[in-house]
């Protein structure tokens, strides 16, 4: 059967082993659901210690420290019930979540994690134009929701809809204005590439208003606690996934922590190097791809408890003023960025493009 | 305003790192205070049988039973709101107030203490840790008045 399948993708042994493990376990299905178990215990937890509360501790080893939770909740919400509400669309309410899931995974599928020895790099699929695909695939995003707020036919789930609609379509463009002088910068759309131009110089550094929009227009995207207003508990029940039951529900849960999890590999691209850091000695002997992986999962780590702990310390903001922010001071500061990156370019050009 | 988005992080480790406030529930518990309200506890040799606790009670929830060959309450776990007024107003000091909280039973009759299990010692739940409010005042730093 292994035979087969060869043929079928035309390549050699080893080639096909890489693939299964690209696809299956690091950046593909294994990891981002890791990544969600894992993220969902640490915010619970570490939410509780901001609040000098203890989290959940009943559940797995380790001297109470609710390791499994996560899991426990997973398999109580696939036990119950799926309830459809009455004269709601039938076909695009079940498809919703699927869709969710599926587009929110897909971007992981085009971020390179770790350069591979003899050329070429640790990710599942190569295109010289991966920014502009991960771009299309956030597009896709606000008109799952809004066909799951409409299609649910429930005031709470429109509305929440509505906003969310408003909040991603606004924040799409500081958004796509300071990824466009990485672009610049970089002088790339590869993904890949992007990363090799900070081999000297992050661009955070080069780069820290461009840095500032992307992590507030990235966190409003997925909606994190700040900018949770689609999901505001006190004004509509928990928003366009208010009806959602059971499975569906744990759908978009684990959606919303791929999100996450692609947001974070993205930023790291980004602006914090990618894989660039110094070899741990250990690793490296092993493959010196793990090396480069490790440091992706730092940085990322670092982001994904920077853009947590927002939901313990902040309040959320209204609206207006969210909307008001994005258009007043974000496209500013994204074209400021911009002309910024264009008018220092004889300083950065030998930093950056390998003078 | 940059310092006023700033602070809060700092703020929010700070707090992470201290000690927490509550504690592991049902492996380490808080010592109830002296005057703790828990079940009502009869000691039946000093139970003159006058009524005046079920003449009192809001709830109904004592109700005289004979128990061998004397008229004693019987205890409703469900009914009672833990109000105090039978154990101020027995002549014979025979109602006490323990600190037992932990009465739940899945059934209804389950809460019924009829004068056997009445006049049991309250279960101890001493079993794991304890802390008191004042050793763990100390020890988190901050007081919660």
């Amino acid at each position: 059967m292994i035979g087969l399948e060869f043929l079928i993708l035309g390549l050699d042994f080893p080639q096909f082993i890489e693939l299964v493990l690209k696809v299956l376990i690091f950046p593909g299905l294994a990891f981002p659901l890791l990544f969600a178990i894992i993220v969902i215990w640490f915010e619970r937890k570490f939410l509780a210690r901001i609040m000098l509360r203890i989290g959940p501790l009943h559940i797995g080893p380790f001297n109470r420290t609710g390791l499994l939770q996560p899991i426990a909740d997973f398999i109580k919400l696939i036990q119950k019930e799926i309830i459809v509400p009455d004269n709601a669309h039938k076909l695009i309410y079940n498809l919703a979540p699927i869709m969710a899931a599926l587009v929110a995974s897909l971007s992981v599928a085009f971020i390179p994690y770790a350069p591979k020895p003899g050329g070429g790099y640790w990710m599942i699929f190569y295109t010289p134009f991966s920014l502009l695909v991960i771009l299309a695939i956030f597009t896709a995003r606000p008109f799952i929701i809004i066909a799951a707020g409409w299609a649910s036919n429930s005031k709470y789930c429109t509305i929440g809809a509505l906003r969310a609609a408003l909040q991603l379509l606004s924040y799409e463009v500081p958004l796509a204005l300071s990824l466009a002088s990485i672009v610049i910068m970089s002088g790339t759309f590869d993904l890949a590439k992007i990363v090799e131009a900070q081999s000297s110089i992050w661009f955070i550094i080069l780069q820290p208003i461009g840095f500032i929009v992307v992590l507030i227009g990235m966190m409003t995207e997925i909606a994190r606690r700040p900018f949770d207003i689609p999901f505001a508990e006190q004004e509509v029940v928990f928003g366009w996934p208010t009806e959602y039951t059971g499975t569906q529900f744990a759908l978009i849960m684990v959606s919303e922590y791929f999100d996450l999890c692609a947001v974070t590999s993205l930023i790291t691209v980004f602006f914090l190097g990618g894989w660039s850091g110094p070899a741990i000695p250990l690793l490296n002997d092993i493959s010196p791809i793990l090396s480069g992986i490790f440091w992706f999962l730092l940085k990322m780590a670092i982001l994904t408890v920077i853009i947590i702990m927002g939901r313990g310390i902040f309040p959320r903001v209204r609206i207006d003023q969210l909307l008001d922010a994005g258009w007043t001071i974000g496209i500013p500061l994204a074209i400021l960025q911009i002309s910024i990156t264009l008018l220092t370019a004889q300083w950065w050009l030998p930093l950056v493009r390998g003078g | 305003m940059v310092l006023d988005i700033i602070r809060p992080f700092f703020l929010g480790f700070y707090h992470a790192f201290k000690r927490t406030f509550t504690v592991k529930h049902p492996f380490v518990r808080l010592t109830p205070t002296e005057r703790y309200r828990g079940r009502v506890v009869l000691n039946i040799d000093r139970c003159i049988s006058c009524r005046s606790c079920v003449n009192i009670c809001p709830n109904k929830a004592l109700e005289m039973v004979k128990f061998e060959k004397k008229l004693v309450p019987q205890y409703d776990a469900g009914r009672c709101c833990l109000c105090n007024l039978c154990v101020e107003v027995c002549p014979a000091i025979a109602l006490s107030m323990s600190y037992e909280v932990e009465f739940s039973e899945y059934t209804r009759k389950g809460l019924i203490h009829t004068p056997d299990r009445f006049s049991q010692p309250p279960k101890s739940f001493l079993f794991e840790k304890t802390v008191t409010v004042k050793i763990l005042d100390k020890k988190r730093g901050v007081a919660h008045r």
